[in-house]
């Protein structure tokens, strides 16, 4: 059973940033990127969400998962994120109603979400509980990190600053209005080009 | 009362103006992984249509019956809206597992038609999406079946839609790295432009 070393967290990261990104080159999950990222709060908000969801069920997964025959296991895999979504759509709630109630849909969905990158991230190996956490919690970094840089590059394209949680920092004063680009052409538009500069540079290379 | 005029502007509005790929891009992701040719549209929309109707009928009937109660004055009497997300993703599980073991007794043919997408839509997006939709948008049980009927023909149309553009798009010399995902986003993107002129 593999155990873990420095090497391989070091290693786990830079793919979970660069190399296999979930959002940029894997590609996986994409409605809820797609429907929050116009504004950064709702962004880092999902991401925190999507990381503590994917850690936590990861662990108790991988502490039961032995126990788990073939048939049941995706019924509880499910299970267990929509039960650990609904307990931080809870805490959410008590925090920021009026955030909550923003991106409610998009919450919700983060439990497919966190099922489809533990299938995505899953290997042949057998791996140790706190392995496997570690791991998939590196891959929810990267999730996040591409989530917030997203966000950021759409506000300042469509408002010429960026906005969090009431600060506001502005690059540019906005000339023109490209309101377009807050709607879901722009969101679709955004990403489509944004992945395909991405899988060209890397054919290139 | 619900009325006719009602159920149009649902139908109309479901299809076009909030299209669930277009307003909340509710299962974008799987767009890539649909063959291109019109026929495998088809197959997937008549595998979307024997879920999504059932489960969007057993999610509004729960919700109304057992999630929240209203006394004779309209005074809320209990309120587990909260527990949503776990029972509509609990539902959406059952319903495609019981519409796989029905379809395997009853209609095996049907089954093997639809069976290639069927599989994977215990974690689609599409279909937990619509049915958060539905539950906070209908009000009765005709409409939440009107409603996850509509959403998915309409969602149907898309995927016809952008499949027949890449399909021509193709042949033009288009980058490599812009092939698949990229390009159908970029597809999407023009048809909710042309579709958001209906949101006037």
């Amino acid at each position: 059973m593999k155990t873990l070393t420095k090497q391989d967290t070091l290693q786990t990261l830079q793919e979970g940033l660069i190399q296999k990104n979930p959002i940029l080159i894997l590609m996986l999950a994409l409605t809820p990127v797609l429907g929050v990222t116009s504004i950064l709060d709702h962004a880092i908000t999902l991401g925190l969400q999507t990381l503590v969801v994917l850690v936590v069920s990861t662990l108790v997964l991988s502490l039961v998962s032995t126990k788990l025959s073939e048939g049941m296991y995706l019924a509880v895999q499910v299970s267990i994120a929509a039960l650990l979504v609904t307990i931080s759509q809870m805490a959410l709630q008590v925090i920021n109603l009026a955030l909550y109630e923003e991106i409610s849909i998009y919450l919700s969905l983060t439990t497919l979400t966190v099922v489809i990158l533990q299938r995505a991230l899953t290997t042949s190996e057998s791996v140790k509980p706190l392995f496997a956490t570690v791991r998939n919690g590196l891959y929810g970094f990267g999730y996040i990190v591409a989530l917030i840089i997203l966000s950021i590059v759409r506000s300042v394209f469509t408002t010429g600053a960026v906005n969090l949680f009431g600060l506001q920092l502005r690059i540019f004063d906005v000339v023109y209005s490209f309101t377009l680009l807050e709607t879901a052409f722009g969101s679709l538009l955004f990403l489509g080009l944004v992945l395909g500069y991405i899988r060209s540079r890397k054919e290139v290379k | 009362m619900i009325t006719f005029t009602t159920l149009v502007e649902l139908i109309i509005g479901t299809l076009l103006i909030q299209n669930v790929l277009l307003s909340f891009f509710f299962g974008v992701e799987s767009l890539e992984s649909i063959k291109k040719e019109p026929k495998d549209v088809l197959r997937f929309t008549v595998a979307l249509l024997l879920v999504l109707p059932i489960a969007s009928v057993f999610s509004f009937i729960i919700k109304d019956s057992l999630l929240i109660q209203f006394d004779e004055l309209g005074v809320v009497l209990y309120d587990l809206t909260y527990l949503n997300t776990l029972i509509l993703v609990a539902l959406m599980v059952l319903t495609v597992a019981l519409v796989r073991l029905l379809l395997s007794v009853l209609f095996p043919k049907v089954l093997a038609y639809a069976d290639t997408y069927l599989k994977h839509f215990t974690i689609h997006t599409m279909i937990l999406g619509s049915l958060l939709v539905m539950v906070a948008s209908v009000s009765t049980v005709l409409e939440s079946f009107v409603f996850a009927v509509s959403a998915s023909i309409g969602y149907g149309l898309v995927l016809l839609a952008v499949s027949a553009i890449e399909k021509q798009l193709n042949q033009a010399p288009i980058p490599k790295g812009f092939k698949g995902l990229p390009l159908q986003l970029v597809i999407l993107a023009l048809i909710a432009l042309v579709f958001s002129a209906f949101n006037v």
